[in-house]
């Protein structure tokens, strides 16, 4: 059997949002409604194990990927009074393939998410016209509002409710200590992307498909 | 009865996902199946018991 192709384009939705543990469970909604969604999620978590540069390979995820979700709800000041830049540069490259770039690149689409609606217009203005939708910190708001993004952006009208997505959601983040006894691992080996995408995609092919 | 099970879209089937993790795939969906099975079977016995 041939090694399975690599995800289209179209299919593809690059997720730039934090990655630490406070907002580990909201990271964990998107990319489960992504995948519920038939749709294949990819972030620069991917990035660690590459010889390419960490800029390089993002770029190449961006470049790769029709749809991007961008988070800006911890655009903060880190414990050294930096601000965290890694969402806005990646928020900007997106943003400069969709309008310079060429052919496929310019249908690229962007859903915002903060956890208040206006909140951008007090620290980045410019992105007034997006698509900007709050989730509040709540991951079932997450589920709820990229499932509507997906179905109006890529026009699919076959994707399952959005609260039967909800309703998956919470059984699956119920069975994760279970999963995780069965593998000896606990719940920092998810820390690793491809595991816990692997695991992810296992769990919704068993819960659709059978 | 109304029939509340939601109808499967139509062709739909997830994305394998192309990176390789440090967990074996085989592995995971031993797991995986290991859970739907203890919960299949819970769910069997408080049908057969009610």
């Amino acid at each position: 059997m041939s090694a399975p192709d690599k995800p289209a384009y179209d299919t593809r939705v690059f997720i730039n949002c934090p990655f630490d543990d406070a907002y580990w469970p909201l990271f964990q909604a998107l990319v489960f409604t992504v995948e519920y969604c038939g749709f294949t999620a990819c972030c620069a978590l991917e990035v660690e194990d590459s010889g390419e540069t960490r800029a390089e390979k993002i770029v190449r995820l961006i470049a790769d990927s029709r749809y991007g979700i961008h988070d800006i709800s911890r655009t903060e000041l880190n414990a050294e009074y930096l601000p965290r830049f890694n969402m806005p540069f990646e928020f900007g490259v997106f943003t400069g393939f969709k309008y310079g770039g060429r052919g496929r690149q310019k249908d690229k689409v962007i859903l915002v998410l903060d956890r208040e609606r206006y909140r951008f217009q007090r620290f980045i203005s410019d992105i007034a016209g997006q698509d900007i939708r709050a989730h509040g910190n709540d991951p079932e708001k997450v589920i709820r509002e990229v499932r509507a993004w997906l179905q109006s952006q890529a026009g699919r009208r076959d994707l399952f409710g959005a609260e039967h997505i909800v309703g998956r959601y919470r059984v699956f983040t119920a069975d994760i200590p279970d999963l995780l006894a069965g593998l000896n691992k606990t719940a920092a080996d998810l820390a690793n992307y491809q595991d816990f995408h692997n695991l992810v995609y296992r769990w919704i092919h068993r819960d659709t498909v059978g | 009865m109304a029939n509340t099970k939601p109808r499967k879209p139509k062709h739909f089937v997830p994305i394998r996902p192309k990176g390789r993790g440090t967990i074996p795939m085989k592995d995971i969906i031993a797991a995986v199946e290991r859970v739907f099975r203890a919960r299949e079977s819970k769910s069997k016995a408080v049908g057969s018991a009610s």
